[in-house]
């Protein structure tokens, strides 16, 4: 029994590694930098319009008929699709390119921290919070709806925290995709943007069987059998001619994706040089 | 003979079809060397290679007997001082300099106390709460350096520490720099002004458009660089009391004034004219903001000493 104690106090009095401590202290760093600067005053503005506009809509149209439903809406289309997509782009392009630009990145590449290291924490630590801000986000824009006398749906714990976890998955994807583009290209704020729009924007919108290889469409299928019991009903009408992959199909294609740009991210990063501003 | 600290052979540097290094192959002893040569020679792609931000296009490098490209051990042996303030503003020196000290494996409390000593032997503890922000030129300069120090490396890069600061913060600066050699560390400054330097150290490596023009003792070069007159810039608030106690100098063989608060001194003795600035400021009780030495002026510095 001494024994054991001795092991366990040994092991808590244990000073870990210098790698550990610098990864340790990367993961806290990262935290600090996701609630600074303009990147997260402009996550937050992003993330309050659809509790803005639920509750506009609760007040001024209380008593019609079929508001309802717009609540959802207002979650599917909004929160859970073009509000992620930005707030990834926010902070996978401020975290990469921008400290890049401004300099603050070459401190960051000259510590104990291996680059691969650094990207890995730009995506995994910041799409947790990240999501559960836009969880927040999701709660607001219930409880507003619920002001509305006209029959607001009552979300409940269950369908929040279903709408968070989708979140986080879809961030982890899209944050995967911006941080590589910021390693990857000089120019990567025009490309990342214009891939996400052809990629995540059109495509979805083509009755062809390749616009079931987005991130929008996978993680609504998610969606679907989370908080809508698999129902496709009315959020894919404009889907006709396409075959929406079932919840195992989603999942793997989402890991497919993650996975792969994640790996991307931290070989860019890797091979990352970071010039000089006369250079640049 | 003790080993070299930094062992480049052939070493090129291309953006696209510009040519940043070419074919620069050259050892510096340990102790206090200077890399002098005018802003696109080259200075801070070369130190970017050192300290393994960026990856040479061709050639060999070994600094301290290791590769520098994506090794974590050698930037805990090294430290980098670059020429640009990039900061994040919002956070407080204190701060900034725990986070390097805790992301180079410190553990919390040891990175504070770390923190607390490299602030206050670049004597900024005063301003170690404010925002980094609200820091001068001089703090920002000052930060960088302690930031480069905090870790205890062995090897230091300082790229341009002296630019834009005042003549008071300069010699503060280079009496620190001079510190760190006592201290037994090797230091590799750049620097476009070679009277700065020289108040550094006599070993100097010369880069000019990329190519190494010269490596070794600054005396044989000096002579030659001596018969050529050099230009300074001074950014005052009292420009023409400051340029006619000025013109009362030998040294001085001609003054301008480019706008109302600066004066653009022509003088064949710089070691004169820079010993005598100082003196001459604090006679006239007026503050000298900035000094700088323009960059053409090197330029043709060096196109004669290359032509030679």
């Amino acid at each position: 029994m001494t024994l054991v104690r001795a092991f366990y106090v040994g092991l808590l009095r244990r000073v870990p590694p210098v790698k550990t401590r610098a990864a340790v202290a990367l993961v806290e760093f990262t935290i600090r930098r996701v609630f600074s600067g303009k990147r997260i005053s402009a996550t937050l503005l992003l993330l309050m319009v659809a509790p803005a506009v639920a509750g506009a809509l609760a007040a001024l149209g209380a008593s019609r008929p079929g508001v309802a439903p717009f609540f959802d809406q207002l979650t599917f289309h909004l929160s859970l699709h073009i509000t992620l997509v930005l707030t990834a782009m926010v902070y996978g392009v401020a975290l990469t390119s921008s400290e890049i630009e401004d300099g603050t990145a070459g401190y960051l590449f000259l510590t104990a921290c291996p680059r691969w290291q650094v990207a890995l924490a730009h995506v995994l630590v910041v799409s947790p919070i990240l999501a559960i801000l836009t969880g927040a986000s999701i709660a607001l824009t219930y409880a507003a709806a619920t002001l509305s006398p006209a029959g607001a749906p009552m979300a409940g714990p269950v369908v929040i925290l279903a709408d968070t976890l989708i979140a986080w998955i879809a961030l982890t994807a899209y944050l995967a995709f911006f941080v590589f583009c910021g390693y990857a290209f000089k120019r990567n704020l025009a490309i990342s943007v214009g891939t996400m729009l052809v990629w995540e924007f059109l495509l979805p919108m083509i009755p062809t069987k390749f616009a079931t290889l987005t991130v929008t469409l996978n993680t609504r299928v998610l969606w679907l059998y989370l908080a809508q019991q698999g129902e496709r009903g009315r959020w894919f009408r404009h889907l006709t001619g396409v075959d929406l992959p079932n919840y195992g199909q989603a999942s793997m294609f989402l890991s497919v994706v993650v996975a792969l740009f994640l790996t991307l991210a931290m070989i860019t990063a890797m091979n990352r040089s970071v010039i000089g501003r006369e250079a640049a | 003979m003790s080993d070299p600290i930094i062992a480049v052979e052939h070493l090129n540097m291309w953006y696209g079809r510009v040519t940043a290094l070419n074919d620069v192959s050259l050892t510096t002893p340990p102790g206090i060397s200077g890399l002098l040569g005018p802003n696109g020679a080259g200075k801070t792609s070369f130190m970017r290679i050192l300290v393994g931000l960026m990856r040479p296009s061709g050639g060999a490098v070994t600094v301290l007997g290791d590769d520098p490209w994506n090794n974590t051990a050698h930037n805990l042996r090294t430290g980098y001082c670059p020429e640009h303030d990039g900061f994040h503003e919002w956070m407080s020196g204190r701060e900034f300099l725990t986070w390097m000290l805790r992301l180079r494996g410190r553990m919390r409390e040891d990175a504070r106390h770390g923190a607390a000593e490299a602030l206050d032997r670049v004597r900024l503890q005063d301003a170690a709460d404010r925002p980094i922000g609200t820091y001068s030129r001089g703090m920002r300069q000052r930060l960088k350096i302690a930031q480069a120090v905090s870790h205890d490396a062995r090897l230091l890069f300082l790229d341009e520490p002296l630019t834009g600061t005042d003549p008071l913060v300069r010699l503060e600066l280079i009496e620190l720099i001079r510190s760190f050699g006592r201290e037994g560390r090797s230091v590799l400054v750049s620097s476009h002004v070679l009277h700065e330097i020289e108040a550094l150290t006599t070993n100097i490596v010369l880069f000019h458009r990329g190519r190494l023009v010269a490596c070794g003792d600054v005396h044989e070069i000096r002579s030659l660089i001596d018969r050529h007159p050099h230009l300074v810039s001074v950014r005052t608030t009292r420009a023409r009391d400051l340029a006619a106690a000025l013109l009362r100098d030998e040294s001085v063989s001609e003054v301008s004034f480019p706008r109302e608060s600066e004066i653009l001194v022509r003088t064949r003795r710089p070691d004169d004219f820079y010993a005598r600035l100082p003196k001459v400021a604090l006679e006239l009780e007026c503050s000298v903001e900035e000094l700088s030495s323009p960059d053409d002026n090197l330029e043709a510095v060096f196109r004669y000493l290359t032509e030679k």
